[in-house]
């Protein structure tokens, strides 16, 4: 190898390579909103858009007939913005939840 | 960091770091769907969700926000289709975990759940453990890993429009899709939408001939919706539609 890390196990098996592009857990975020088709912005100090970042989003809303959802709209420095489409939420006017994890590359 | 333990791969990214935790493999596991299709009208099913699926349920406590999971159509032939989204929620003081995977009827899905290195517990008495300043994990070579190749995004704006990624191989390659989201819902004109509405989810369909990820309706999925949708008794809602992002990689 050139240069980097290379780690094997006990069977002489690569189980990192200087060439792998593993991720870590930048941060997570609970983003909320009672609001239907709302832009939101969240700040990440440090965040850029260099191709080496993600926001997976989960949905933290249950008991609605149907299901809310969340698009990323774009990354910029220091934040990334969404945005929240509730659906038909039960009851009207309750609040739809996400939680944004934060990786990077 | 200034001082401690950084690796970087031959590309310049950031392999491992003391700062920050990697992410490691916690379960995984197969599931098979419904060979029930998506059909966006029916009698008897009014409020479905439309396209087969199953539900992992995970055990409780896991902190909310903290997973991530992987899929690949475990046959690797053909041009199968899978969605996968985690749902976690606090109820009551307990915090429930669900992984949802929606796929081409009757198609084996292969899944990778992945939490912080320092909730997972790695085998093998050797090898490279790297922690944080606080005594956390945030390292171990024994414990499974995704490694990145790309990450991808576009915009899939409607039923008919969707992105591909070409890749030199998808062998043995798994996607992150949690971000897809919904492609839109098919509305029965004379009820109300909330008992009526029918979802299509977006999808990562694999094509192991060309070689190429789409992402968007599934292409079953958008005839059976176009056919039904020249007849004219329903309508197609679609909602607000942003970046559809994707990482796509290996478990290693």
């Amino acid at each position: 190898m050139a240069f980097g890390l290379q780690v094997r196990n006990a069977s002489n098996q690569i189980r990192l390579d200087t060439t792998d592009r593993t991720f870590r857990l930048w941060s997570i975020a609970t983003i909320s909103t009672t609001a239907d088709n709302t832009n939101l912005t969240v700040s990440v100090p440090g965040m850029r858009n260099d191709g080496t970042w993600e926001v997976l989003f989960q949905t933290g809303s249950t008991g609605n007939a149907n299901m809310p959802t969340i698009s990323l709209n774009s990354i910029y420095t220091n934040g990334y913005s969404v945005r929240v489409t509730t659906g038909f939420v039960f009851p009207a006017g309750s609040a739809v939840y996400f939680y944004a994890t934060v990786f990077r590359s | 960091m200034s001082f401690g333990f950084r690796s970087l791969n031959s590309s310049g990214f950031l392999q491992i770091d003391e700062d920050y935790e990697n992410y490691a493999l916690y379960q995984s596991g197969t599931v098979t769907v419904s060979s029930t299709p998506w059909f966006p009208y029916g009698s008897s099913n009014y409020g479905g969700t439309g396209q087969p699926g199953s539900v992992i349920t995970l055990p409780t406590g896991i902190p909310l926000g903290s997973l991530m999971v992987a899929v690949k159509p475990t046959t690797e032939s053909g041009s199968p289709y899978v969605r996968a989204v985690i749902v976690s929620w606090n109820s009551s003081g307990t915090l429930n975990s669900r992984v949802v995977i929606h796929a081409k009827p009757s198609t084996n899905i292969t899944y990778k759940i992945f939490r912080k290195s320092s909730f997972v517990t790695a085998s093998g008495s050797y090898g490279l453990s790297v922690f944080k300043s606080n005594g956390d994990l945030a390292y171990n070579s024994n414990q499974g890993a995704m490694a990145i190749e790309t990450i991808s995004s576009g915009n899939v704006n409607g039923r008919n429009i969707s992105y591909n990624i070409s890749m030199s191989s998808l062998s043995g390659k798994y996607i992150v899709c949690q971000n897809i989201g919904a492609n839109g819902q098919v509305n029965v004109s004379s009820f109300p939408p909330a008992f009526s509405a029918r979802w299509a989810w977006n999808a990562a369909e694999f094509n192991y001939s060309t070689n190429k990820i789409k992402i968007g309706l599934p292409t079953e999925v958008a005839s059976r919706l176009n056919s039904h949708l020249t007849l004219g008794y329903d309508y197609y809602s679609t909602p607000y539609h942003g970046l559809k992002q994707v990482m796509i990689g290996r478990v290693i």
